[in-house]
């Protein structure tokens, strides 16, 4: 797939070839009475007007990264939710954040099961991860009974409802190969929230690197807080609940790695059976 | 030296487009699967093709009431 930037250099490269051919071609057909090279400039025109007025969204968007605003506002919206996450999780010895899969899009359940519909982090307070039981989830807990760690509202949820709004298709219906496809054009052409972004699936793995996000200061090593790295930034978090979502078994964010600026965010996915 | 197209044939090739421009942006819009993958403003180019339509409709009506 063409990304974005590339795409709209070869929308300009083509908008401005067939609209100086248009105008010679108008000029032209005035010279010699044509109509045949009046209609063939007219269109020519035309079409390379066109092709610079649907230059992809994505690439336009993007100018308001580069803008030192933009970014502030929407890491500076989200970061008491990361603050308080940090004071909950700190009282933990846990070291990973599991996206368990919320029922499939549809499915018709009793009542008291209609809390297992929303996406859900489990932190354990061990090490070893404890599948928490169906009633702790659907009963929407916190703390779990005898210490077993807590349950969490996913931080990219906004994000995933979103989303899932602007796909229109039910995610749970696609395959994760066809997700690591889709979904990067989405979050890069729609939402505009980093300027590059590619994911790979590999076994039970999926690694995801996103370039310049604008949440990149939630990974500041000094500054940032750590539940970004446990939990992962709105982005990660959604990707997340996706990939839960898709394949119906926890994923776990095994790996974290940022380099110091945040420029480069490496994650790794680990679909845990 | 005068521009060689009469304004039956500007209106002729406005409907056209029109057309083409119409149906492809509703195709594109219309297929959430394959819409991502294509990386155009379709916004806009539905906005283009309405556009020319109510270019194409002006024509129209000119031709049909040439004391308008």
């Amino acid at each position: 797939l063409a990304k974005p930037k590339a795409a709209a250099d070869l929308s300009l490269v083509i908008g401005a070839v067939f609209t100086i051919f248009g105008i010679v071609s108008i000029d032209l057909s005035i010279f010699y009475a044509s109509q045949i090279l009046a209609l063939i400039g007219l269109g020519l025109t035309f079409w390379g007007v066109v092709f610079f007025l649907t230059m992809p969204k994505g690439y336009l968007d993007t100018l308001l990264l580069t803008s030192a605003v933009y970014p502030e506002y929407l890491t500076s919206a989200v970061y008491p939710e990361y603050s308080t996450l940090d004071r909950i999780t700190n009282c933990l010895e846990c070291e990973k954040g599991y996206y368990i899969p919320t029922l499939p899009i549809g499915t018709v359940v009793p009542g008291y099961l209609k809390g297992l519909k929303d996406p859900v982090i489990f932190v354990p307070a061990e090490a070893d991860f404890h599948m928490p039981s169906v009633e702790d989830i659907s009963q929407g807990k916190f703390l779990l009974e005898k210490g077993k760690g807590i349950l969490l509202t996913p931080p990219g949820l906004g994000l995933l409802k979103q989303i899932e709004k602007k796909m229109k298709v039910k995610l749970n219906g696609l395959s994760i190969n066809e997700i690591c496809e889709v979904l990067p054009n989405v979050i890069l052409e729609d939402f505009a929230l980093a300027k590059d972004l590619t994911m790979t699936a590999e076994a039970k793995h999926i690694h995801l690197s996103v370039q310049n996000s604008v949440y990149k200061s939630l990974y500041d090593p000094e500054d940032g807080p750590k539940s970004a790295r446990l939990l992962g930034c709105p982005i990660v978090s959604a990707i997340a609940c996706i990939l839960a979502q898709a394949s119906g078994k926890t994923i776990a964010l095994a790996e974290t790695n940022a380099s110091l600026d945040g420029s480069t965010i490496e994650i790794e996915y680990q679909i845990v059976s | 030296m005068i521009f060689p197209l009469s304004f039956p044939d500007i209106s002729l090739w406005l409907g056209a487009t029109t057309i083409i421009l119409l149906v492809t942006s509703e195709l594109i819009i219309s297929l959430p699967e394959y819409s991502p993958r294509i990386l155009i403003n379709k916004t806009m180019l539905r906005a283009i093709g309405a556009g020319c339509g109510i270019a194409f409709i002006i024509t129209v009506i000119l031709r049909l009431f040439p004391f308008i």
